[in-house]
């Protein structure tokens, strides 16, 4: 279906222009009207109904991307860049969207630099919007590696790493990733004799060495973006330590665009001296899993433990995607959905904990008693986050694991193992802060979430629920 | 008589440095925008007497005028007036005298308008001349007597490389008995060429790579670079960098490539050397000036790696680079030109520390400007970046393709450094009022960025038709 009235570059455009409002409004002051939240809020809430008016113009069953946009970018080499969405892409949108809501929302109160945390996240954004609509090799590449530069510095400012080697680190790993990637896409490009669909990729034959070097220049890429072995200890140096939620959304985001690459490119047929590889990546995978679980087991920081439930979850998606089978990978978008709400919403409570532990200097064991509307809260995205049926979390899974534990029992039952531990943890934690007998007010004034922000919660848990009646449930309702 | 209508361009830009010396004589109330304004006229002019030569295809013996060394005249001309305008600001604020800059800068653009476009070997030597001695110059000014070591030391450099200009001059003319470069061309192509000649044509190739600031001639250029003030060491590193490489391309271009197969191989070398060298010392190095000048040695190593057959396709890709980089270098000027901390313009990387904290929109530009030349997608450098990775896999060149990106490696993290620095420490001074020259022209680069990013078609196409 081609699209006359661009709207998909409408959805790159808005928070970029978002990003140029904000850039102009007055920085925010405390109790002094927030310009700067507003507007960014704003330009999030215009995208997700542009978004959601894009699921009403898509007709979902028919294959293929959607809406389609072309635009002939540089003649010399010939270049067109192709904007097209599908089921897959308009779930991730929206996802990273409401994502972007409870974030925003949840730092609502911390004008510490607040202008900037929303420029760059409006920038950051963008490029993600940019990357999720892109129909060509070439501009997914661009997407994929511009995200880069608004979450380094995002990282920078905000992350309070105590070592920027780190993110120096963590950032020239990604650009190794990117080049290979850029590589790849240059070598594609002289290969064809022109641009090239997404789609076209995972038609690739693999019959001869370039086209090799393509798949596994492309592979390892996208690879870098997961947290699997050896991988893992960047983005966990990283990740672990980051205090600032919506830097961590961000990048809870990055992995997904590794994953999202997974699925648009990896080949219907592989070939069989492929095998050795999968199974070497599947086996890394698992032990990687089981390997984090343990440690956000033992780790006493709730950082820690949300990190390892991203990164188990994360790698458990990506075996999924391995089996190439569809309806998995339907699946996986389906769950995914969930995952980045729950995972969001649990980031936000935890930084509304840590922010009222250090106001009252108190700690934290049973804290959750005198939160009365966020325990519930807590409670009900916690319980959807450790699988039981309150959300597309559950069904979803289900349906993936029962596939790996078809196709390789060994590996499942680790896999699954990983998954309970992290289970555990996170429950752990939620008793822990649930625990009334170890709760000692001191007779502090406790402030709980407010009631705009407990409806916005509600409403989100709302949404979880009725992802796991119907997972597409807003495109009959609206 | 030889007919010079083709070069009177040149010869009013020289009149008008002389006529600086006599108004800063003769006349009391001049100010650093007296000379800057007298600079700019003088370049509208020089550029419609370009355009109108071209124009009515105005033939000369010594100096070809077609469509590609009007381009790069106009470029240069454009690189100047925003260089003299940036300048202008910074003399004012020092409430310097700004004839003596103003003079040896048309001078020294005036050599290489000459050695882009002339046909004559003597013109050409001439013109080479001219330039080392204004770049001599220019570092000296407004230098102490004991901060001037540096730029003796660029200018004995200097007087070595005019010896071997002279002397490859002197040898070829012995040889050939004319003066005309094609007619030497040709006179070489229909001989067997033996190790003397092929050291003369090393001794032009040396120095038009010390024009271009390349490996092995760089050391002392970037020394004396990194002494000279402000305004100086913008011309002596942007206008050369544009002239040499034009100059690169047209004596590369009439001379037999195929039968100077060597040296150009060696030039290859000098190249990819260049390439590390920048990248490596770019790295090590807290100078903001010399992080500039290590950037242009690691660009201009790029540029001259993919001029391998010296086709179209080649020069398309390279030109465009060397562009888009000078744009990004100019940027970065821009922002130097504009950071000043008691009067003082800065120039270490440590006094850009917590940039961020104060002059936001600064520290995002020039983070812009850094991933430009870096080669970031979304930025105007990652066109450039695009086109030259291309003509590798077009050369099937893959480990020059590698060695590219080892050195693209390496440059990033020197710049991410330097982003450090500028975004996530705190501030170390309170800098002051930003003068609204450099923000002008950082805000007209910032709009060729949007329309290269946006519609990079535009530049490319234009630039080709040019080419072809």
């Amino acid at each position: 279906m081609l699209n006359s009235f661009s709207i998909l570059s409408l959805i790159v455009a808005i928070p970029f222009l978002g990003m140029l409002f904000t850039l102009a409004a007055k920085e925010a002051e405390n109790g002094k009207t927030n310009n700067v939240f507003n507007v960014a809020v704003f330009a999030v809430i215009s995208n997700i109904i542009m978004i959601l008016r894009v699921f009403m113009l898509v007709k979902l069953n028919e294959p293929g991307l959607h809406l389609i946009e072309k635009y002939n970018w540089m003649k010399k080499p010939n270049i067109d860049i192709i904007f097209g969405v599908d089921v897959l892409s308009l779930m991730m949108l929206l996802a990273i969207h409401i994502a972007f809501v409870i974030g925003f929302v949840g730092i609502r109160n911390n004008y510490k630099k607040q202008k900037t945390l929303m420029v760059f996240s409006l920038l950051f954004l963008s490029m993600v919007n940019g990357f999720f609509i892109s129909g060509d090799i070439f501009s997914f590449y661009m997407f994929f590696e511009a995200m880069l530069i608004p979450q380094f510095l995002l990282l920078g400012i905000f992350g309070n790493i105590k070592r920027k080697e780190y993110i120096n680190r963590f950032f020239v790993y990604n650009m190794v990733g990117a080049i290979l990637f850029f590589t790849a896409v240059v070598l594609l490009f002289n290969y064809h004799k022109g641009s090239l669909g997404l789609q076209q990729l995972s038609l690739m034959n693999l019959s001869n060495r370039l086209e090799y070097f393509i798949w596994g220049a492309i592979f390892i890429s996208l690879l870098s973006r997961i947290p699997v072995w050896p991988f893992h200890y960047w983005i966990s140096s990283v990740d672990s330590n980051l205090r600032n939620p919506m830097v961590f959304i961000i990048s809870i985001i990055i992995p997904l665009t590794g994953l999202y690459g997974f699925i648009r490119f990896l080949p219907q047929t592989l070939p069989q001296v492929l095998d050795i590889v999968i199974l070497l990546l599947q086996i890394i995978s698992v032990i990687t899993m089981l390997f984090i679980s343990l440690i956000g087991y033992i780790n006493k920081d709730r950082q820690y433990k949300l990190f390892s439930y991203i990164t188990v979850y994360y790698i458990m998606y990506l075996l999924g995607v391995l089996t190439g089978k569809e309806d998995i990978l339907l699946n996986i978008v389906y769950s995914l959905f969930s995952y980045l709400l729950i995972v969001t919403c649990l980031e936000i409570f935890s930084y509304y904990l840590y922010k009222e532990q250090s106001e009252h200097s108190v700690l934290d064991d049973g804290m959750l008693c005198a939160y009365p509307r966020l325990s519930i809260v807590y409670g009900f995205v916690t319980l959807a986050a450790v699988g039981l049926p309150l959300s597309s979390l559950f069904m979803s899974n289900f349906l993936i694991l029962s596939n790996l534990l078809a196709d390789n029992i060994q590996m499942g039952i680790i896999m699954l193992l990983a998954i309970i531990i992290v289970s555990c943890a996170l429950l752990n934690e939620f008793f822990r802060l649930r625990d009334f007998e170890k709760w000692n007010a001191n007779g502090v004034e406790i402030k709980d979430i407010n009631g705009k922000y407990f409806a916005l919660m509600l409403f989100v848990c709302f949404c979880l629920m009725m992802s796991f009646v119907k997972p597409l449930w807003f495109v009959f309702v609206f | 008589m030889p007919n010079i209508v083709s070069v009177l361009p040149e010869i009013l830009l020289s009149c008008v440095g002389i006529l600086f010396f006599l108004i800063n004589k003769y006349r009391t109330a001049n100010t650093p925008k007296t000379f800057y304004s007298l600079s700019k006229y003088s370049l509208y002019l020089f550029v419609l007497g370009e355009i109108t030569l071209r124009y009515f295809d105005v033939k000369s013996d010594f100096f070809h005028n077609d469509a590609m060394t009007v381009f790069y005249k106009i470029i240069l001309s454009v690189s100047a007036l925003i260089i003299f305008s940036m300048s202008c600001k910074w003399f004012l604020s020092k409430n310097l005298n700004s004839a003596m800059f103003y003079a040896l800068s048309l001078w020294l653009f005036c050599g290489l308008m000459l050695v882009i476009s002339t046909n004559h070997l003597m013109i050409l030597c001439g013109g080479m001349i001219l330039i080392m001695l204004m770049q001599y110059a220019l570092s000296l000014l407004y230098k102490e007597d004991e901060e001037r070591q540096t730029g003796h030391q660029f200018g004995i450099f200097s007087a070595i490389m005019m010896l071997i200009l002279i002397s490859s001059l002197a040898y070829v003319y012995h040889q050939t008995l004319s003066w005309d470069i094609k007619s030497i061309a040709m006179h070489y192509k229909n001989k067997s060429l033996n190790i003397w000649d092929n050291m003369a044509y090393l001794g032009f190739m040396l120095n038009i790579i010390y024009m271009l600031g390349m490996f092995p001639t760089h050391i002392s250029k970037i020394q004396a670079h990194k002494a000279a003030i402000l305004p100086s060491s913008t011309v002596i590193q942007v206008l050369p960098l544009l002239g040499g490489y034009g100059c690169f391309v047209f004596f590369s271009g009439q001379t037999v490539v195929s039968d100077f197969k060597l040296i150009f191989q060696l030039i290859h070398l000098f190249a990819f050397i260049s390439i590390f060298w920048g990248a490596f010392s770019l790295i090590k190095e807290n100078n903001l000036k010399a992080m500039i000048s290590y950037s242009c040695l690691y660009a201009i190593g790029v540029a001259i790696l993919s001029l391998k057959n010296f086709d179209k396709d080649n020069l398309l890709s390279s030109l465009l680079y060397l562009i888009i980089f000078t744009v990004s270098v100019l940027g970065i000027y821009g922002i130097l030109f504009s950071l000043k901390y008691k009067g003082e313009y800065l120039s270490e990387l440590s006094s850009v520390q917590g940039l961020y904290s104060q002059k936001p929109m600064l520290a995002v530009l020039l983070c812009v400007f850094l991933m430009s030349i870096a080669g970031m997608p979304l930025s105007l450098g990652f066109i450039g970046k695009l086109q030259i990775v291309d003509s590798f896999v077009l050369l099937e060149e893959y480990w020059v393709m590698f060695f590219f990106f080892m050195a693209f490696f390496l440059i990033l993290i020197a710049y991410l450094n330097i982003i450090n620095q500028v975004f996530f420490s705190e501030k170390c001074q309170n800098l002051d009022r930003i003068n609204n020259g450099s923000i002008f022209w950082i805000s007209v680069f910032i709009i060729v960025f949007l329309i290269g990013i946006l519609n990079p078609a535009f530049y490319i196409e234009n630039l080709e038709k040019l080419i072809r």
